[in-house]
């Protein structure tokens, strides 16, 4: 992502990190929501980024639940040719809750898990240009090919599997007041 | 209310040059209260949050005016530059957390540091806040300054070499190493950036070749 380039996180395991870990260079250049940390804002919010800024490109990264919340919107974005790439990180469900329900609640799973579609051909049948299961070096240079092509939306799928908690690293401990 | 809404949208989407919304008064007496405050701190700590996403080279200027760390997470991201030395994420925390007087500022600040490190009275914190009620619901500010971060940070950075124990002529002396120097892209960039907004309220984009 170029140095003016906009990136939309979500909430999930890769937005989390990326919140800590992302290199950003200018204002306004990482959008991210506010404490109540709302699921599924991210692809919604990409296209307003990016239909308001055309001059630069704009990556949102989802969960497959994340992005399922509006995942509609491509036609909202195949009508107006919104040039924005998506990354959607599939694990087949809401990773963290799951990882939650297993470690506090002695893996009694419940509405964690997703029935989704075939993401590529979901963006696909909207028109839209979708990668595939992409090998992971692969991924980088298909984000700068995607990002020099502005003539619509580009979906890139990534299958992962359960992540470990980045938790540790962003919840901190109590160093005053006993 | 709406119209001046919306010159806000329009002024983040596009620069600044388009906003003509009124600023409110800066508190003077608050300003020095706060640069007395930051000039005695011992380890100061800027806190920047969403608000003061229009104030980057402020924050970044004051920064090295205090040589203080700017912590930034989630929607701060960005008001300093991650090149900068002095950026800090949460996860840097071993580094920043420790004992001594500490200042804190910033409109929107991330709730996790406050709610998780803890308050104690070595702990004198300093608000900017756009909303005025926020102070109140926020741990008890020793100063609380109400307005758009930009122009109270650089009242303040006008304000503070009489108080800032690290020398009274810091911030000409920060300004003409930075230029004479360049040789830290963060640093000068925010006092080109300081400089050309005090001639022009905006601050377009630059472009760059740098990519991630």
């Amino acid at each position: 992502l170029p140095e003016d380039g906009i990136f939309v996180d979500e909430v999930t395991q890769v937005g989390f990190v990326a919140r800590l870990a992302f290199p950003v260079y200018k204002p306004r250049t990482f959008m991210s929501p506010g404490y109540q940390d709302n699921l599924g804002y991210g692809f919604a919010t990409a296209l307003g980024a990016q239909d308001a800024r055309p001059d630069v490109p704009v990556l949102a990264i989802s969960g497959d639940g994340g992005f399922l919340f509006t995942a509609n919107e491509m036609a909202t974005a195949m009508r107006h040719r919104i040039p924005l790439v998506t990354v959607v990180f599939n694990d087949g469900a809401f990773g963290n809750v799951r990882r939650i329900q297993e470690e506090r609640y002695g893996n009694r799973l419940i509405a964690s898990d997703l029935a989704n579609p075939d993401f590529v051909a979901f963006a696909e049948s909207f028109g839209a240009a979708a990668d595939a299961r992409p090998k992971p070096g692969r991924i980088a240079p298909g984000l700068r090919g995607a990002f020099a092509r502005r003539d619509g939306p580009r979906l890139i799928e990534v299958p992962v599997g359960a992540m470990p908690s980045p938790w540790e690293f962003i919840l901190m401990g109590r160093v005053r007041g006993g | 209310m709406r119209h001046r809404r919306l010159g806000t949208l329009r002024a983040g989407a596009r620069g600044r040059a388009a906003c003509r919304c009124r600023e409110p008064p800066i508190d003077e007496d608050a300003i020095k209260a706060a640069a007395k405050r930051l000039g005695a701190a011992k380890r100061p700590l800027i806190v920047a949050g969403g608000g003061a996403q229009d104030a980057s080279a402020e924050v970044t200027l004051l920064a090295q005016l205090l040589q203080a760390p700017v912590l930034s997470y989630r929607r701060g991201r960005g008001v300093i530059d991650d090149r900068d030395p002095l950026s800090r994420q949460p996860a840097a925390r071993p580094r920043i957390v420790g004992g001594g007087r500490r200042g804190a500022r910033g409109r929107h600040p991330p709730a996790h540091p406050l709610l998780q490190w803890g308050i104690d009275r070595d702990l004198a914190i300093v608000r900017v806040d756009a909303d005025p009620d926020e102070p109140a619901a926020s741990p008890s500010p020793k100063v609380a300054l109400i307005g758009d971060a930009a122009p109270i940070l650089r009242r303040l950075i006008d304000v503070l070499p009489a108080h800032n124990a690290r020398g009274p002529r810091a911030a000409d002396e920060m300004r003409s190493a930075m230029r004479a120097h360049g040789q830290a892209p963060g640093q000068a960039r925010a006092a080109a950036r300081l400089s050309s907004r005090r001639s022009a309220p905006n601050c377009p984009r630059t472009a760059s070749s740098s990519t991630r």
